[in-house]
């Protein structure tokens, strides 16, 4: 009887105290996402178009390789958590194709304890026959995956639900930057910001639809 | 029997603390970086990148959606017939470790001048962004007749007689292109650097092999 009250206690410590970290307080204080000032352009992209890397899923953020993960990643020592992916990315407005790639890494700063869990952004994006855009920030992947997570605990499976999340860059990072540009983005200064979106068809798939809103001034 | 049982679960809150706390989340491996210092100031590091070993191809043939692929180049056409390319490599460092990733866009940038630019991610260390205009028209395409659209470097017609090329040309002083910023160790960084292409073997069916190396002289920003 002692051992089974026992095991019953630890189990639902051990639940409390995971909840405790995905409600974690640090969470919601550094989860503001960048703030965009000037003209917008809202870039569309979806995730499906072939990567190279690891997972951008919750276990390839932890660490964890599934077997198509396997077959997608790395086998160099010092890529083992790093990821490419090219995109054609539609403007919103008038729909013009924009051709990027996005190389990222695993945050060198991850930490659960501090509710710090995702990635390092660069980004290049070529307007054909226009110039091109290089971006630099970081994503914390922190609040799709607590609502993930939380939806698991209640047997639905990892469904973070279909809202959008506008993603905060990683604490410490620094706000996303637009680097350079060329052509009509030549000497523009400005920031980005990635919205994620879930994709009912692809649980765990922490790319989903995303809108990579550029903000220039 | 209560006490038991809030003993056991204050265990189990402290548990799964600790694992949280001693997870060992993955961490980037990490070469010690090869610098120079340059006798003027700055310091100088040079990549790498063998063709066709390093290529890295992302997309998976159509799947790409409008993004097509020649050769080892996803393109990306606009309807005015401009088009855009990009590659993407592995990166390494004079010792030739692989340090990291690198990627490479090129279109013609308002006017006839054609650019590209460069963005190196080493996980362990951070990006490093860079833009040069080139000297000579190395977007993928189709040099000799009947061979299939190809990236300039993978072509034998593309070389001529030369066994090294200069693609660096500008927008910087002496023809270097620009260091235009960086993040993590790169940070706050500016300087100059070159793109060079060596050929080092033409193959009996015409395909090619060699190295594509960037040298960065970089220095604190003002």
């Amino acid at each position: 009887m002692r051992a089974i009250v026992a095991a019953l206690g630890l189990l639902i410590g051990v639940l409390l105290g995971v909840a405790l970290l995905l409600l974690n307080p640090l969470s919601f204080s550094q989860g503001t996402p960048a703030g965009l000032s000037g003209a917008v352009r809202v870039l569309g992209w979806e995730s499906g178009g072939g990567f190279r890397g690891f997972e951008l899923t919750p276990g390839g953020l932890l660490g964890w390789e599934s077997a198509a993960g396997r077959a997608a990643a790395f086998g160099d020592p010092g890529l083992r958590h790093a990821r490419v992916e090219i995109a054609a990315l539609t403007e919103d407005a008038g729909g013009a194709q924009v051709l990027g790639v996005r190389l990222s890494a695993i945050g060198p700063q991850d930490a659960l304890l501090q509710a710090r869990l995702g990635v390092v952004t660069a980004w290049n994006l070529v307007w054909p026959g226009q110039g091109t855009v290089l971006l630099a920030g970081s994503e914390n992947l922190w609040a799709p995956l607590r609502d993930g997570l939380w939806s698991a605990v209640r047997g639905r499976g990892f469904a973070p639900g279909d809202k959008r999340y506008a993603l905060p860059p990683l604490p410490g990072s620094g706000a996303p930057l637009l680097v350079a540009g060329t052509g009509p983005f030549a000497g523009v200064r400005g920031g980005f910001r990635e919205d994620f979106t879930p994709v009912a068809a692809r649980p765990g798939d922490l790319t989903g639809a995303r809108q990579l809103n550029l903000a220039t001034e | 029997m209560a006490r038991l049982f809030y003993a056991c679960v204050l265990v189990g809150v402290v548990l799964a603390v600790l694992v949280a706390a001693v997870y060992p989340l993955p961490q980037h491996t990490r070469y010690r970086s090869l610098i120079n210092v340059i006798p003027d100031g700055g310091r100088e590091e040079v990549f790498s990148m063998r063709w066709p070993g390093d290529r890295v191809q992302p997309l998976q043939s159509g799947r790409g959606g409008p993004v097509g692929l020649m050769g080892a180049a996803a393109v990306l056409s606009a309807a005015d017939g401009a088009s855009a390319s990009i590659e993407v490599f592995r990166l390494r460092d004079a010792a030739d470790n692989v340090v990291g990733l690198a990627s490479r866009s090129t279109t013609s940038r308002g006017g006839r001048a054609q650019g590209s630019d460069w963005v190196l991610l080493v996980p362990s260390r951070g990006s490093l962004f860079l833009s040069q205009l080139n000297s000579r028209d190395v977007a993928p395409a189709s040099r000799a007749a009947g061979t299939a659209p190809a990236t300039a470097a993978d072509a034998a017609a593309f070389w001529g007689n030369a066994r090294q090329l200069r693609i660096t040309a500008g927008p910087a002083a002496g023809g270097a292109g620009s260091v235009t910023g960086g993040t993590g160790e790169f940070a706050g960084l500016t300087g100059g650097y070159d793109e060079t292409w060596d050929l080092e073997r033409v193959a009996a069916d015409g395909t090619t092999s060699g190295r594509i190396t960037l040298t960065t002289r970089i220095r604190t920003a003002p």
